[in-house]
């Protein structure tokens, strides 16, 4: 894979690197840092992609070690104004749905981005977050549980 | 799939300008660390990856999770066991930081064609001193995590460290930098001032020196942070394990202070 070819596939990869890192982050400030440090560290590490099929999986899990990385130094609590720091809702944004996901603890609300939102499969969620497809079965479920209640009068997508 | 959330302006530049300034080729580095005892290492390889093939691996891909998974310093039979190698580590430094969490960092490791070798997990442990912390990282010296850029610092009790600093000077994103601003920063001249910070003489000192690079970063303009962040390492090799003390921070660390915490490690 060339530069042109790489660059291309991250910026296909766009929105779902966004979607990852805000739900990780909340800050945007910290969604940029750590999405210019997934792209750098992927770029030098793109020997190690074995399968190039699965190079946007493979770019989401780097992106999220970095977001793991910022997330054990910053040990303090974001502001509340900073994060809900979203763009102004458009008519067809769900951004009921990402307020309601936002509420959920991290582990869940990962794991809802994912499999719901971005659309990876069971076993490529637990990939992604290196844990056991039944540990991510049981978040899910905890998280429609609570979304469900948060959500009883909105459409769900 | 219907819209969740919309990328920023902000996040996308983010994206196009880190692809804009890729380097061509992955950077190429000096083996210049110590060797390491190749039994020590190969006695730990074989637990998880196969006799002989240390000398396969090219590079690591390693990551560990949010949560602390020690809230004491683990002792060295704990180490022992859970590592198959007793990291040298301390709970509580001279200078004041004290030990505020361990990590278990799991590395896969993969050879020159990306071909996967093997697994080992290595010991990561955060430190704090009041607002500040920092991070001592290790890992096998192998593949690229055997050389070390850089020149030598210091060597203590026969082992080199080597010592990197970068002084990131955060600015709006609206703002034009001319090639006056890069000459300044980088000699270390600060008759201007990008936001409301002014850095100190010690700090214009280190870049005017060389000792530490100074790079502008541009952010939101509504940041919530301060206009400077300091960014330094200081890393060794150590029976086959590379060790690394990173700190992040906006108040700065000099560079003594760092050496002098890894020869506290290395004891």
């Amino acid at each position: 894979m060339d530069k042109d070819e790489f660059a291309q596939q991250v910026r296909a990869a766009e929105g779902t690197l966004y979607n990852v890192a805000k739900t990780m982050l909340a800050s945007e400030s910290d969604c940029e840092d750590a999405v210019s440090d997934a792209i750098l560290s992927a770029w030098l590490r793109l020997g190690s992609l074995r399968e190039p099929q699965y190079f946007k999986t493979w770019l989401v899990r780097i992106l999220i070690n970095e977001c793991n990385k910022r997330l054990r130094r910053k040990k303090i609590t974001v502001p509340y104004e900073e994060y809900m720091d979203t763009p102004a809702p458009e008519p067809e944004d769900y951004s009921d749905l990402y307020r309601a996901v936002a509420e959920l603890k991290p582990k869940l609300r990962i794991a809802v981005l994912l499999f719901y939102i971005e659309g990876y499969s069971l076993d490529e969620t637990a990939r992604l977050l290196k844990i056991p497809q039944g540990t991510v079965k049981s978040r899910l479920n905890a998280a429609r549980k609570i979304l469900k209640e948060r959500l009883r009068d909105e459409d769900l997508p | 799939m219907k819209t969740y959330l919309k990328p920023t302006e902000n996040f996308h530049n983010a994206v196009e300008t880190t692809l804009d300034r890729l380097p061509e080729a992955a950077p190429v580095r000096r083996h210049i660390g110590r060797r390491f005892a190749a039994l020590g290492v190969a006695a730990a390889l074989t637990l998880a990856i196969g006799v002989g093939a240390s000398s396969l691996i090219k590079y690591q891909n390693s990551w560990s999770s949010a949560e602390p998974d020690f809230t004491e310093l683990p002792s060295q039979q704990e180490m022992e066991e859970r590592f198959g190698y007793p990291y040298k580590a301390v709970e509580k430094f001279s200078n004041g930081f004290e030990f505020a969490g361990g990590f278990v960092t799991h590395n896969e490791t993969y050879g020159e064609g990306g071909d996967h070798i093997g697994n080992y997990d290595s010991l990561s442990c955060e430190y704090e001193r009041g607002d500040q912390y920092l991070t001592l990282m290790t890992s096998l010296a192998v593949g690229e995590n055997a050389t070390i850029e850089g020149d030598v610092a210091e060597t203590y009790n026969g082992l080199d460290f080597f010592y990197k600093a970068s002084t990131f000077f955060l600015v709006p994103d609206d703002k034009v930098i001319t090639e006056d601003d890069e000459r300044a920063l980088v000699n270390g001249e600060y008759s201007f001032s990008f936001g409301e910070y002014e850095p100190t003489e010690e700090e214009a000192m280190e870049i005017r020196s060389g000792e530490s690079r100074a790079v502008f970063s541009l952010i939101n303009s509504d940041n919530q942070f301060p206009a400077i962040r300091h960014q330094k390492s200081v890393q060794w090799i150590d029976d086959g394990r590379l060790y690394r003390i990173l700190y992040v921070g906006a108040k700065n660390m000099d560079k003594a202070e760092l050496l002098g915490m890894a020869k506290e490690i290395i004891g």
